[in-house]
């Protein structure tokens, strides 16, 4: 799946709601905004999670295994997007796809994990706002777009090029918190998405 | 300092007190894991001195300043804008057309956020941007460089631009 549109249009709200029941989940964090669930800040912490996973959530009592990573240098996150490659029956979302996959240490980790998602049962979620970043790779195997308001020609031209399809608002007059579903072979949908349980509380 | 975040208790577990799983190793369908990353996992080298594992949804406690709604997105505006810009040496292989679309953008920019640089936030979108400004120490001396490119394209953009 991919999730698009301009900032604050209500991708990440989507996402955390969307989510919100899925484990194991993992969310590359690097904008440190899915701050209702527990991050790990640096590849050790992670490292120790693998090698002791049973160990972690019966010590922490953690009820759900959901996980975030707000890694803080770009070697660690290369590293990280590698052992991706060993996972499996999971959910990994990728935000700020557009940005990671621009950066060469990171795009090959990334088309990787993508190739071997379907063999290793990994449901995919990359967020951005410009999905032509993302390699056409990618984008090919993606099997369902949500689109959030997109105000840039080049962003607009891509869709209508991508999905050849009619939308039932044109995507530009998109409001907040909606978008247009295109799941393949379907008719797209307008939906309207609410705030996030967590967003509301505060 | 005043925090809009959902807290979470943080989990501090001794690594001296850590067993590794009796899974581990074994192809335990349950686990979200392939075998084969427990031997990629301890390949890993462990540089964190710390000796507790913190998991942790974090509040920036680390900072004690904070990034406005505005720099944020300033931020994220500049990591889109120089997408192709990956290393601090390459900034020096630009065109002259991406020196002057460097300078415009990063001169305002970074004399608004430099103050704020400890920042964790801004420290994530300068990796993205490059790493240009990633180095602790060093971000004076990038705006500096910033100004330059900026002075140096406005002057070769000036060159072009006369008449053959």
């Amino acid at each position: 799946m991919i999730i698009q549109g301009m900032r604050g249009r209500g991708k990440t709200n989507l996402c955390k709601s969307y989510t919100s029941e899925m484990e194991p989940l993992y969310i590359v964090d690097i904008r440190n905004e899915y701050k209702h669930i527990p991050a790990f800040t640096n590849l050790s912490d992670f490292k120790t999670y693998i090698l002791s996973r049973q160990y972690i959530l019966d010590k922490g009592n953690i009820k759900k295994e959901q996980f975030r990573f707000t890694f803080r240098s770009q070697k660690e996150l290369s590293i990280l997007l590698e052992l991706f490659a060993y996972f499996r029956n999971c959910t990994v979302v990728i935000d700020e796809a557009d940005a990671l996959c621009s950066m060469k240490l990171l795009a090959s980790s990334i088309i990787n994990l993508t190739m071997g998602s379907r063999n290793q049962n990994i449901s995919l979620i990359f967020i951005g706002k410009r999905p032509f970043l993302i390699p056409i790779f990618i984008r090919s195997q993606c099997d369902q777009f949500i689109i959030f308001q997109v105000e840039e020609s080049r962003d607009i031209k891509y869709l209508e090029n991508r999905l050849r399809l009619n939308f039932p608002k044109q995507a530009y007059q998109l409001t907040t918190g909606e978008a247009i579903i295109c799941k393949s072979g379907e008719k797209p949908e307008l939906k309207k998405f609410p705030l996030f349980k967590e967003e509301i509380k505060k | 300092m005043p925090t809009d975040t959902v807290e979470w208790e943080t989990l501090n577990i001794p690594k001296n007190d850590i067993k590794e799983t009796k899974t581990n190793g074994e192809d335990n369908s349950e686990s979200p894991f392939l075998p084969s990353i427990f031997e990629q996992a301890k390949e890993l080298i462990d540089d964190k001195e710390s000796s507790e594992t913190k998991l942790y949804a974090s509040k920036t406690s680390d900072s004690n300043v904070s990034l406005t709604n505005e720099d944020t997105e300033a931020i994220f505006d500049l990591a889109f804008e120089l997408p192709g810009i990956y290393t601090k040496s390459e900034v020096w292989k630009l065109t002259s057309n991406q020196k002057t679309q460097l300078g415009r953008i990063w001169t305002p920019v970074l004399n608004r956020l430099l103050p704020k640089i400890n920042n964790m936030d801004l420290i994530v979108a300068c990796f993205i941007t490059g790493e240009i400004i990633a180095e602790k120490g060093l971000e004076y001396q990038h705006a500096k460089r910033a100004t330059i490119i900026n002075d140096n394209s406005r002057n070769e953009g000036a060159r072009q631009d006369k008449p053959m």
